[in-house]
């Protein structure tokens, strides 16, 4: 299994794919490697989220193109899935069992002995706070525990590939915080995880990595101040408070990379600067205020978040 | 940080590499299936069908004690009643006879309550549940999913022929006057009642396991499979008001030729060879079409075209 880390592989290869619901498109032509730590999945709602994170854990087939998941694909090969955990977005637990019970089947679906699998169910209902809930049906569980007993189970036999669908979604804030350390964590102790949401201040709290798509097609992937740098379209935004900034709007439009500044007549000393080059900026911004003998108060960048990212590559 | 601790404190490292599976997925998700039906059963549902097989049961053990024990019984002035009450009846027939008498009307009629009642949840409910894309994301194949479902419903089908049959043999062999006699018998009445089992849980199993896939509700599942259940009755019934009766249109029912197999098996007012013949054919054919039907219903994703 590890052979394909030798090779100089990735732990999810998809190549070429693409997939088609009778006349409809839902992912057109995608090629895309992810390897070991957290990528975030975004787009917007019908984007091809989904039907790209089905396809990635095994429970679609493409049309069209292959997936293959630490080196092996899916096809008549039922023991890959002893390394992949799947968190889906819809509603999949047994009503009439209770959460430890739910967790020890499926743990023992993974090969766990009945034993292991009771033990690690329990330390799971521990660990995710549904202790409280005993032995009580699933059925009588809330949105909430409802969720989290779906992230428990997919990371319950310690998988190496890990695809959350939408995790967050009916948490409350201290859930939501339990399961961000936890995602984080497993991504640093080298686990692949891919975690698809169109919240994306939560996927932003977990990791810089991200893969957007839009209408089945990829749009960007990598770091997100990264791919924030390769929109030469949209330059950056700085906002400054300096202590002149009538001579410091001049001095920045001297710089080649600074397309456009702007000054604030409400508010004196902010200033907002427009750059195509954001380490250029920051390598001339010492200069400037140097040679002007200018002092700024305070910088900020304004859409260089996920969020502004996001937008400009969607919208 | 806590969460860190928890999860990867538990020296669960030994996982690390290629894992066995330590109990088959079929038998697993029968299990499950089995479970979850008996947890969503209501305790009147549980207490009848516990009476029923309780005095199903003790009527197999009774009728075996008074069969094999009735020189000795008839003297018992309260149990010879029981014994004269089986005076038209040759008490001679073989072991397979009163199998055969036992099992083969009974079974009939339970295999349609049980199908009813709990073969119609066995898929709805998962698909209901959306548990599908659960079972597939784990280690399991579609094979394995549609054997456990056959396991279950193995299992539910074992009660009312492996079980029954099981207590009239070892009742038998503990209270028969002649041993050797009772085992020249009924050596082979196992055999012939595992098949017999067998047909019951490959031929109703698969037509109700293909309705309970195509739906999510288990009622709707109900109905249709006593809607399969009268068009397949009504329909040879009616050709052969038209056109004539012949062994192909009185084959067509599904039931009764399931039943014409089942005598035939146990050796009862066997149909003839051409009838019998039929009847193999179509209860071969409405199988494998549900069978067909079935796997092809059985996607972790439901696609939406």
């Amino acid at each position: 299994m590890e052979a394909f880390q030798q090779q100089g592989r990735h732990t999810i290869e998809i190549n070429k794919v693409s997939k088609w619901y009778g006349d409809v498109s839902a992912l057109n032509d995608v090629s895309l490697t992810i390897g070991p730590g957290v990528s975030g999945l975004l787009g917007p709602n019908g984007a091809g989220k989904s039907t790209l994170l089905k396809l990635m854990s095994g429970q679609l087939e493409p049309s069209l193109g292959s997936v293959h998941i630490l080196g092996q694909r899916f096809q008549n090969n039922p023991g890959l899935f002893h390394h992949i955990g799947l968190c889906p977005e819809q509603d999949s637990l047994w009503e009439e069992l209770s959460g430890p019970s739910f967790l020890t089947a499926m743990l023992e679906l993974q090969g766990w002995p009945h034993r292991d699998a009771h033990k690690r169910s329990h330390e799971l209902i521990g660990l995710f706070d549904l202790t409280k809930a005993g032995t009580r049906r699933v059925s009588g569980y809330s949105k909430g525990m409802r969720q989290k007993l779906r992230i428990a189970q997919s990371l319950a036999h310690q998988p190496k590939v890990l695809f959350l669908d939408e995790p967050m979604s009916g948490l409350d804030a201290t859930s939501r915080t339990l399961v961000a350390d936890i995602v984080r964590e497993l991504g640093e102790t080298g686990v692949t995880v891919v975690i698809s949401s169109h919240v994306l201040h939560e996927v932003e709290n977990i990791t810089k990595e991200v893969i957007i798509i839009n209408q089945g097609s990829l749009r960007a992937r990598g770091n997100v101040y990264e791919i924030r740098e390769l929109l030469a379209d949209h330059p950056l935004q700085l906002e400054l408070r300096v202590s002149d900034p009538r001579r410091f709007s001049r001095a920045c439009m001297a710089k080649n990379h600074v397309v456009k500044v702007e000054l604030d007549p409400n508010e004196k000393d902010r200033v907002l600067v427009f750059t195509q080059h954001q380490n250029q900026f920051f390598q001339d911004l010492y200069e400037i205020l140097e040679a002007e003998d200018l002092a700024i108060t305070s910088l900020h960048a304004e859409d260089e978040d996920m969020e502004a990212v996001f937008n400009y590559l969607i919208k | 940080m806590e969460a860190k601790s928890e999860i990867y404190s538990q020296g669960y490292r030994k996982w690390e590499g290629e894992r066995k599976q330590q109990t088959p997925p079929w038998f697993l998700i029968g299990e499950a299936g089995l479970a979850n039906l008996f947890e969503s059963s209501g305790k009147k549902t549980k207490f009848f069908f516990f009476s029923l097989f309780l005095f199903y049961y003790l009527g197999c053990f009774g009728i075996t004690v008074l069969r094999l024990q009735a020189d000795n019984l008839r003297s018992v002035p309260a149990i010879a009643p029981f014994v004269e009450a089986f005076a038209g009846l040759n008490l001679d027939y073989p072991e397979i006879w009163w199998h055969a008498y036992m099992l083969a009307n009974p079974t009939a009629a339970f295999a349609f309550i049980a199908m009813i009642i709990y073969g119609a949840q066995l898929i709805s409910k998962d698909k209901a549940a959306n548990a599908l894309q659960i079972y597939f994301s784990k280690a399991v194949t579609r094979f394995d999913y549609i054997l456990g479902k056959f396991f279950a419903i193995g299992l539910i089908m074992a009660l009312a022929t492996l079980v029954p049959s099981a207590i009239m043999l070892v009742t038998g062999l503990v209270v028969t006057p002649d041993f050797m006699k009772y085992i020249s018998q009924a050596w082979y009445v196992p055999f012939i009642i595992t098949a017999f089992w067998l047909l019951y849980t490959v031929t109703y199993g698969s037509v109700i396991l293909a309705f309970s896939a195509s739906q999510t509700s288990s009622t709707r599942t109900s109905v249709l499979f006593f809607g399969f259940l009268m068009v397949v009755e009504l329909v040879p019934l009616l050709i052969s008001k038209l056109m004539g009766a012949s062994d192909f249109i009185t084959a067509l029912s599904w039931s009764d030729s399931i039943k014409g197999i089942a005598d035939a098996l146990l050796a009862q007012e066997a149909a003839d060879g051409g009838l019998l013949f039929w009847q193999s054919v179509m209860v071969t054919a409405y199988t494998v079409a549900a069978m067909v039907f079935l796997s092809r219903r059985i996607e972790p994703v439901a696609v939406v075209s």
